[in-house]
């Protein structure tokens, strides 16, 4: 997994590649918890991202806390937009 | 060979011995007795006329004058005729015996003249005769006894002699006196008494014999003889024919007795023996119907079966307790390629039974065959069996279907008992049992899965076996099935062997009952399942030993999207059990099998079944510690199975091998 991430004043922009399983999964949470709170917007970047598991969806859930709903999922390949679906965050968590 | 004698000859000598005795008393008290009298009564009267001459002629002078005085020798004659006539003695006669022991006759008389002519002939005055002496003479004239008498038989009749003897003054014996008394007529009358006597007592005997005989061959012998002849004629040919005219009986007797015992005994046997032989026909029948329907039967449920199968191995058996039984398996091929065994038991034994199971199982079977599953088939049955069961007769049925792949072993029960899980530690399956079949519109019989490792396994039986009864009145139970099956475990492979199984506990159940009888029909069957072909692998519990998972399922079914699918659920999993379990090792096994890709987890750590649970609702708030994991993982797979078996969780998963085009 490689994890990639860019600023736009208080917008933030992570872009996750690869794949987020459960042992990548405390890096992703890691680099949410190095993010500034100052930070009001989140912008996930999908379009590499290979795969995720539950805990992948576990960290989703943690950023969308972090940003107070301020999550927004971008360029999610249909699996993933599947995956969210199933587990209902679909309906809490913006995907563009 | 005992010698046949009649009763009448018994009679015969019986009557001829009582003559015998009749005949000899008469002999002795009328012969004997009399002639003893007459003896005596002789004796008498020769004594008195011997003694009446002796008192005339007492001295010496006397005797000197008989002999030398004519005169007076003829008036003593006479006097002896007179006498002789008189006392009517036969002979009366005087004389000595000499030194020379001859006889010197003095006088001699006679009572008749024929006798008294030869006596005077040849014993008159001075005759001497040579012939010697008799007892009677010789004891008087030694002195052995003052007078004596004689019975004397010869040429001069029969007569009884007595002497006297005429003594002088000394006491010396000067002459002797004879009186013969006549006892030829005496003996004569007696031998003619006796005859007559003799004559009577045998008429009479003849005659009471005769009549005896009569009637004991009237009343006895030809009755039983009549009998014996029907006894004869009934022991050959069992028919009664009356042989002679029916006797009129005008009287009950002992014969009578028996002769109306003998014709109520023969119309009771003839009774029996018919009714003995319509009951053998009928016996005769119904066994040969009997041995049919056993072949018959044995056709539909054989007394052994084993089969090795694709990844499943088999053996069952089948013990009657009557010619023909209620209980039944079977195994049905599906067409799926799924393999599905049926054990039932009938209500109540015998035809009926054999009846009802013979409908039972071809019933299930033409269910199965057209592709109904386990709870649809038996729902279904159950329903077909209630609208036609005059008897309100039911089957208890457990049905298992395997997969042979997978090793998923779906089962439904209608009410029968749950079947044992063969594992190292085998144990009773819980089961949602329904209603046996045939009883009730409906049967709620519910379909359950489970998944079998290699070498696991499944019996079925049937309750002939946990009722099974010794002469204590004892049960076998559940418990000793359990321990019997334990003791089969074979630690080289991991596993059962299917008719060693069969055979143990058939044996143990023989074992325990003993001599008593079997009461119920003792049905078995055992399937272990093997699966050889699933690449396994042992992991520790940790995260990162998931990687070699993921790895074998992309080298299985390539590195794309639809595989991402399948490693999401299993890593879902996965991540469960190394989170939550507390197991301390993972056996991983995946393989390829049709259409399908199947993925097992089997670890060690506390039961929890992913099937079964139902995932919390969680705001979305919690999500954050779980709880997606199960959903995502139903969503990913085909299907999933769980078991626990031997403490652990074994879980299946099931995937299409290939994306399936949309």
């Amino acid at each position: 997994m490689n994890i990639t991430k860019s600023a736009n004043g208080n917008e933030v922009t992570l872009k996750v590649e690869g794949w987020l399983d459960t042992q990548a999964a405390p890096e992703l949470l890691a680099e949410l918890e190095r993010l500034d709170d100052h930070v009001d917007s989140l912008i996930m970047d999908f379009s590499g991202l290979e795969y995720m598991s539950s805990t992948g969806l576990r960290a989703l859930v943690v950023a969308y806390e972090k940003v107070k709903g301020a999550l927004v999922i971008k360029n999610a390949s249909m699996r993933i937009r599947s995956i969210l679906k199933t587990t209902g965050l679909d309906k809490k968590i913006r995907i563009e | 060979m005992k010698i046949k004698l009649s009763i009448l000859v018994h009679v015969a000598i019986l009557f001829l011995l009582a003559g015998a005795i009749a005949l000899a008393c008469i002999y002795q008290y009328t012969y004997n007795n009399m002639l003893d009298r007459a003896v005596v009564q002789a004796d008498g009267v020769a004594k008195a006329v011997a003694n009446s001459v002796l008192a005339v002629i007492d001295s010496d002078e006397e005797l000197e004058l008989l002999y030398t005085n004519e005169e007076i020798r003829n008036r003593v004659y006479q006097a002896f005729r007179f006498i002789c006539r008189k006392a009517d003695i036969r002979y009366l006669y005087m004389y000595t015996v000499g030194a020379d022991n001859y006889r010197h006759y003095i006088v001699c008389a006679a009572n008749s003249d024929e006798d008294d002519a030869r006596m005077q002939k040849e014993y008159g005055f001075g005759s001497v005769r040579k012939l010697p002496l008799f007892r009677a003479e010789e004891n008087v004239l030694n002195g052995t006894a003052e007078e004596d008498y004689e019975l004397i038989d010869n040429d001069y009749g029969y007569v009884c002699m007595h002497t006297v003897a005429l003594r002088d003054e000394n006491g010396k014996v000067i002459a002797l006196i004879g009186a013969d008394y006549n006892m030829g007529d005496i003996k004569h009358i007696a031998e003619s008494n006796l005859f007559n006597s003799g004559v009577l007592v045998i008429m009479t005997y003849s005659i009471a014999f005769l009549v005896a005989m009569f009637l004991i061959w009237w009343s006895v012998l030809r009755p039983i003889r009549n009998l014996s002849q029907r006894m004869r004629i009934f022991v050959m040919d069992r028919k009664e024919i009356e042989v002679t005219k029916k006797r009129k009986i005008h009287y009950e007797n002992e014969i009578t007795e028996i002769e109306n015992s003998f014709s109520k005994m023969t119309a009771d046997i003839r009774q029996y023996v018919h009714d003995n032989e319509i009951l053998t026909r009928k016996e005769a029948y119904t066994n040969a119907q009997l041995d049919v329907a056993r072949n018959i039967q044995k056709g539909i449920v054989p007394d052994r079966y084993s089969f090795s199968g694709d990844n499943y191995e088999l053996h069952a058996f089948s013990k009657a307790a009557r010619e023909v039984e209620g209980d039944f398996y079977d195994v049905v091929s599906l067409e799926s390629g799924e393999e599905c065994f049926v054990i039932g038991d009938i209500s109540g034994k015998g035809i009926s039974a054999a009846l009802f199971m013979a409908m039972v199982k071809t019933t299930i079977r033409e269910n199965l065959m057209s592709g109904r599953g386990l709870k649809e088939t038996l729902n279904r049955v159950n329903r077909e069996l209630w609208l036609s069961n005059p008897e309100k007769m039911f089957a208890t049925v457990f049905a298992v279907t395997l997969n042979t792949d997978s090793g998923v072993l779906a089962y439904a029960n209608a009410g029968h008992e749950s079947p044992l899980i063969l594992g190292r530690d085998p144990f009773y399956l819980e089961t949602e049992s329904g209603m046996a079949l045939g009883l009730f519109e409906n049967s709620d019989i519910t379909e359950e899965r489970l998944v079998l490792r290699d070498g696991d396994g499944v019996l079925l039986y049937t309750d002939g076996i946990t009722e099974a009864t010794n002469a204590k009145k004892e049960l076998f139970e559940r418990e000793r099935l359990r321990e019997t099956v334990l003791h089969q475990y074979r630690e080289d492979i991991h596993s059962y062997l299917p008719q060693v199984l069969a055979d143990a506990v058939s044996s143990q159940v023989a074992e325990f009952a003993g001599d008593a009888e079997q009461s119920d029909d003792i049905t078995c069957l055992t399937l272990i399942y093997k699966d050889s072909e699933a690449d396994r692998r042992i992991l520790p519990p940790e995260h990162g030993a998931f990687a070699e998972v993921k790895e074998t399922i992309i080298s299985a079914l390539g590195d794309s999207d639809h595989t991402k699918d399948v490693i999401l659920a299993c890593e879902e999993m996965f991540t469960n059990i190394v989170n939550y379990s507390g197991c301390d090792q993972i056996v991983f096994g995946g393989k390829r099998s049709g259409d399908a890709y199947l993925v097992t987890f089997d670890d060690n750590g506390s039961a929890f079944d992913p099937v079964k649970a139902v995932p919390e609702k969680k705001k979305f708030e919690e999500l954050a510690f779980g709880g997606m994991g199960i959903t995502i993982a139903r969503a990913n797979s085909r299907d999933m199975a769980y078991s626990r078996i031997d403490g652990r969780n074994v879980l299946l998963m099931e995937f299409d091998a290939e994306v399936k085009a949309q």
